[in-house]
């Protein structure tokens, strides 16, 4: 069902056009992994500044509020370029185990960031709440799985269909 | 002779995966690191800090970064020494890896510690963006071409 979603999918116009060309691909993964080297890395900044790794006479507060425009902005350029790559691959993504983790973990990472909203990323002025710490190594731990799995949905072995008949057909 | 088909990296597919993962990763410290101070050099208000006080802040993480990143890069390198080489997509990203790294210790380090014109300042923090950037379009295009 998955893969007659995701053909349907990438089979529209401007999805084709991508997947066919030789120059959009490659610059489409190239500004996705540009973002993920600036932007992710103002990400890593901020998990280890809530960590107090890093930067601890800057209040948290000025630092998440200084960074936020470019992460937001950079999230967009990202998770665009992201769903242009893998929709003209859909088809073959959505029947990719890495990268329905992949998808999970991101929208794990949404999830964390609706919870720790509140309490960490648009708090009050006053002191830093322990929570800070616990939304720093989740952010963390979630956009290394993001990344990881990313990279590893090129590393996914799909059964042949020769295999799949043997199955079918073994007893 | 180096035999490439012995490298470690060749055999375990696993291996070579998890080298790219690291790769990648080690890269996004370094960049963005170095991308904080950039910041801050195109005018951006870090809180109170000054771009001297980012740069000492994140230089043990881009050295560190940067250290991983070119290690586990020339890892990969080594599965395929002589077709990486012969490559010019892969020479053009190596020279201006070379370039970037000077630049990095040279003018983007005296900038961000001295006190520059917003000119100076906005003008290294562009090449410097623009040069890492550079380096991960030409990885990226290394593979597809």
């Amino acid at each position: 069902m998955l893969e007659s979603l995701g053909r349907s999918i990438q089979d529209l116009r401007v999805l084709t056009a991508i997947r066919e060309s030789a120059l959009v691909y490659p610059t489409l993964l190239s500004i996705h992994l540009a973002c993920i080297a600036t932007f992710g890395g103002l990400i890593l900044v901020t998990n280890l500044r809530l960590l107090d790794w890093f930067l601890t006479d800057i209040p948290t507060n000025d630092l998440i509020r200084a960074l936020r425009p470019w992460k937001q902005g950079g999230l967009a350029i990202m998770l665009t370029a992201g769903v242009l790559l893998g929709g003209s691959k859909a088809a073959e993504y959505l029947t990719n185990p890495y990268f329905l983790i992949k998808l999970t973990l991101l929208v794990s990472v949404g999830v964390h960031g609706v919870l720790f909203r509140r309490s960490v990323y648009r708090r009050p002025e006053g002191p830093v709440p322990k929570a800070a710490r616990l939304a720093g190594a989740l952010s963390l731990i979630l956009w290394i799985g993001v990344v990881s799995m990313g990279r590893w949905i090129a590393y996914y072995d799909r059964p042949s269909p020769a295999e799949q008949v043997s199955v079918d057909t073994g007893k | 002779m180096y035999d490439a088909s012995s490298n470690f990296l060749n055999v375990h597919e696993w291996a070579y995966g998890v080298t790219e993962i690291v790769h990648i990763l080690s890269l996004t410290a370094a960049i963005g690191f170095i991308a904080l101070v950039d910041l801050r050099l195109l005018g951006i208000a870090v809180g109170p800090a000054s771009s001297a006080r980012l740069a000492r802040a994140t230089a043990v993480g881009s050295l560190i970064g940067l250290v991983v990143a070119i290690t586990t890069g020339f890892m990969v390198f080594s599965t395929d020494p002589v077709r990486y080489f012969d490559h010019p997509t892969m020479r053009f990203k190596l020279a201006t890896l070379l370039v970037a790294i000077i630049f990095n210790y040279s003018v983007h380090a005296r900038v961000a510690r001295g006190d520059f014109s917003l000119l100076i300042r906005r003008g290294v923090a562009s090449i410097s963006l623009l040069l890492w950037v550079t380096i991960v379009f030409s990885g990226i295009f290394y593979s597809f071409s």
